[in-house]
């Protein structure tokens, strides 16, 4: 059987069957799977989510087909009576729609929680202040309610609290491009880098940002921001070890290897390496301080700190992490 | 051999462009007859009216003919004739003027114009003058052609001459300097590198102009760079010449340069060969004297583009690993050494140097790990310091870092390999320095992504070396081959090290060593930047294969 309909109506007259088997919900690409025994709702699955979460996602799908298989059931996850759902769906995804257009281009604005400043509101609910941990460093929306347990209706209630209080704040968009500076200046910045004839391993000039983790993905973010910047063909290491993380056109043939050089300690033997041949080191944060130290010395470099370069920057504004670039350059 | 014509002849000159051609007169239907006649052989006409506006256009436009109405302004277009020759050099004018008024004309002639044109004009008079220059054009052309052609083949035969020279006498680093240079000179280049074997990859030897191509490469690596826009990569015997810029014609003439150079650098190793038969072995030379020759050393590396190491030997050893006398280190040292090298020593100093010229960092590597686990530090210019007393210095304090390597802390040296391994995962932080072995857990997609990221890392500078254990286990071996060419996969199975799970990555800067064991789906290891750690796995991996 298949069919396109309203996915609630159409999971009602299923449910009010006594069917036994499973839903498939197609939507493009997209599919999702309802499981049922004898009318009862027993478990959803969709694009890795399951339970409830999934259940809530496929019935929010417009323009679906459907269709039913006679397959058995898995596991059971969904707990809550069926009737219940089916009374909670219009509202839930009424108030999902809701919740969502609070945060305008979830996908390329990603979410960050603000440290923990003595201006800000205390008093927020306790799942609120679970969901600060997720969000330590940048991450879109619907990676946040993929990774994060409660339910999307939990999530979003809680981010918009964070997001009214002040306590997250929504980062630039990748595609508002920002220019890292004039062309002129751009121009002179790589004259004078040539002149300077710092050792360099590679073709290209590498700058390093060294940090928490944390710390380096909104640096990451803002620097794919940044005109003309391109994520490295390398991909992101599934640790936190050195790596570039985008190219940069400075001008004419010179291009900026940007790479991030997480202050994990367990990592700290591949740090030389990376090290070797940057032009030059920004600290954002005092992490394993004395092993970065050592790196650059043996590198023949010193680390520079970012607060002296600029010192109010704000690692948020794209604009301020271009200036950090700029005069890193220039040291 | 080529028969050297394209490296000896400059590329043909580009076909003639078309003249430009200035007509000064105020008839409108003249200047459509110039306009006309000119567009027959695909010559540009100005026409102008006036002649202020003659000598603005003739300033901007550098014409090659003019052709002025002398009675223009009663007169003054005769004045014309003389600004015109000022404001555009080379310009060839024509005056002219009506039946009535030729003797302006021929006024014009003693102020320097070249014929004069009787107005109205005719299709074939202006034909003939514009004839006429054309073809002293091209006779001035072909003079200048051939001048540039003498000096060219003179040029490249003293290259040439300069070159036999050297490879008579088998200098090796000065005949890969004089290619760099000709090739420069010769083929019109913007800039050259020369790469020669160095272990397995090829390093370069010698550079002239401002080189963007890498330091050290595997052929592939050469042959992608030098495949981009403006770039061409030549043979050089087995090693390479990359050329970046200047004017693609002159291409055949650096095959051809290259080609040569090719049989001369056959002819140098041989002549060196021999020379090093005949040569006494390397002598000792005092500190200071040693300091002297490491300086001239890079201040020579720095004007060619080339490289030199520093190394430091430590001959006392406090923790008794390294079990050999002193006067044996000192024999197998003096073994290492080439025609070129340098010793140095102190009398009563527990240490001894040596000077390795046209030596990367990998080489030296390459020199320590047969040095077998002595207390050895290496520094290499540019890569490490550009002074001698900086790469001294650096070479000592890697001394200082060997001799708190967990190879000697642990005594690991004439362990197996899966000792070498447990007796790490036991006690992996020594004292948290930067040398020191740092313990792992990871899971094998996580190992994966150690292991690629390492080898990146490590190929961002050009070539680098891996031995790496294999194909069982955490099966390192095609992720290390998807980033680097050189790679070195050793199979451990019915050996001693089997079921552990070890990779070493010898870079231009810098060395990576991790080895460990699977243990229920996680990877179990430990690693460290530790240049003798590195050393004992790498050797211990290839003896295993052995």
């Amino acid at each position: 059987m298949s069919a396109s309909a309203d996915p609630v109506a159409t999971l009602r007259e299923f449910v009010r069957a006594r069917r036994t088997g499973t839903l498939v919900v197609r939507e493009g690409e997209r599919v999702a799977e309802l499981r049922l025994a004898l009318g009862n709702i027993e478990d959803a699955l969709f694009l890795g989510v399951t339970g409830e979460k999934a259940l809530y996602r496929a019935l929010a799908l417009r323009g679906a087909t459907w269709s039913f298989e006679h397959r058995t059931t898995g596991m059971r996850r969904i707990r809550i009576p069926t009737e219940q759902i089916l009374n909670a769906v219009p509202r839930v995804l009424l108030e999902l729609e809701r919740l969502r257009e609070a945060f305008p281009d979830p996908h390329e604005r990603p979410l960050l929680a603000v440290e923990s400043e003595p201006g800000l509101p205390l008093t927020i609910s306790t799942s609120a202040r679970a969901l600060l941990v997720h969000l330590r460093g940048p991450i879109l929306l619907d990676a946040l309610l993929d990774r994060v347990p409660a339910s999307d209706l939990e999530i979003l209630g809680a981010v918009l609290e964070l997001k009214r209080s002040g306590r997250v704040r929504v980062l630039a968009s990748p595609q508002e491009r920002v220019p890292l500076g004039a062309a002129e200046d751009l121009a002179a910045l790589a004259r004078s880098i040539e002149q300077r004839k710092r050792l360099r391993i590679g073709p290209q000039v590498r700058l390093i940002f060294a940090g928490a983790p944390h710390r380096l993905g909104v640096i990451a973010h803002a620097i794919s921001c940044l005109e003309g910047a391109t994520p490295s063909a390398d991909g992101v290491p599934l640790i936190p070890m050195p790596a570039t993380v985008a190219h940069v056109p400075l001008h004419g043939a010179m291009q900026l290897d940007v790479a991030l050089c997480p202050l994990v300690p367990a990592y700290a033997p591949l740090w030389p390496m990376a090290i070797k041949g940057s032009f030059a080191v920004v600290r954002i944060d005092e992490a394993a301080e004395h092993l970065v130290d050592a790196s650059c010395e043996a590198a023949g470099l010193r680390p520079i700190d970012a607060r002296q370069l600029v010192p109010d920057y704000d690692p948020v504004e794209v604009a301020d992490v271009a200036k950090l670039v700029i005069r890193a350059l220039r040291s | 051999m080529s028969d050297m014509a394209s490296a000896l002849r400059m590329p043909p000159p580009p076909a003639f462009a078309p003249m430009s051609v200035l007509v000064v007169c105020r008839d409108p239907e003249e200047l459509r007859t110039f306009e006309e006649t000119a567009s027959h052989m695909g010559d540009r006409v100005t026409g102008v009216a006036d002649l202020a506006e003659a000598i603005a256009v003739c300033a901007n436009l550098q014409p090659d003919l003019a052709f002025v109405d002398v009675t223009l302004g009663e007169g003054s277009g005769l004045s014309l004739v003389h600004h015109l020759q000022s404001a555009s050099e080379g310009i060839t004018i024509y005056a002219m003027a009506p039946s009535p008024k030729l003797d302006l004309a021929l006024e014009g002639l003693t102020l320097g114009a070249t014929g004069m044109v009787t107005l109205p004009t005719t299709g074939d008079a202006i034909l003939r003058a514009m004839g006429e220059v054309r073809e002293k054009r091209g006779t001035v052309r072909h003079r200048e052609f051939l001048e540039a052609q003498l000096a060219h083949t003179r040029n490249a035969l003293e290259a040439m001459r300069q070159m036999a020279k050297l490879a008579a006498r088998g200098a090796m680093p000065e005949l890969m300097c004089a290619v760099a240079d000709a090739v420069v000179q010769v083929g019109g280049a913007r800039a050259v590198s020369v790469y020669q074997p160095e272990g397995v990859s090829l390093s370069r030897v010698a550079s002239s102009g401002p080189v963007t191509a890498p330091e050290s490469s595997g052929d592939i690596d050469l042959e992608r760079f030098g495949s981009k826009q403006d770039r061409e990569t030549f043979a050089l015997g087995s090693g390479a010449v990359v050329v970046e810029g200047g004017d693609p014609s002159y291409r055949p003439a650096i095959a051809d340069l290259t080609s040569f150079a090719s049989s001369l650098v056959v002819l140098a190793s041989r002549a060196a060969r021999a020379g090093e038969r005949a040569a006494e072995p390397a002598r000792f030379e005092t500190v200071a004297r040693f300091r002297e020759l490491l300086g001239r050393a890079l201040d020579d590396a720095a004007r060619h583009g080339r490289r030199v190491s520093a190394v430091c030997v430590a001959l006392s050893d406090p923790l008794g690993a390294m079990r050999r006398p002193p006067s044996k280190l000192k024999e197998e040292l003096r073994a290492l050494t080439r025609p070129g090298d340098a010793l140095g020593r102190d009398e009563g100093d527990d240490e001894v140097w040596l000077l390795l010229p046209d030596t990367g960092s990998l080489a030296a590597q390459l020199l320590r790990r047969k040095m077998a686990f002595g207390a050895v530090g290496a520094a290499t210019f540019p890569q490490d310091a550009a002074s001698a007393d900086a790469l001294m210095k650096l070479a000592r304090a890697r001394v200082e870092l060997s001799l708190r390597s967990p190879v000697r802390m642990l005594d690991l040296g004439r362990k197996s390999l899966r000792s070498i391994v447990e007796g790490l995962l036991a006690c992996p932080l020594l004292d948290a320095g930067e040398g020191s072995p740092y313990p792992l857990e990871l899971a094998v997609p996580a190992a994966h992504s150690l292991v690629r990221h390492a080898c990146i890392e490590a190929a961002r500078g050009g070539g680098a070396s891996v031995i790496v254990s294999g194909p069982r286990g955490v099966g390192f071996g095609p992720v290390v081959r998807e980033v680097c060419r050189d790679v070195q996969e050793v199979d451990l199975r019915d050996t001693d090290g089997d079921g552990v799970d070890a990779i070493v990555i010898a870079a231009e800067h810098g060395t990576w060593t991790c080895c460990g064991v699977l243990q229920r789906d996680r990877f179990k290891a430990v690693h460290a930047a530790d240049a003798m750690l590195a050393d004992l796995v790498a050797r211990k991996l290839t003896e295993a294969r052995a």
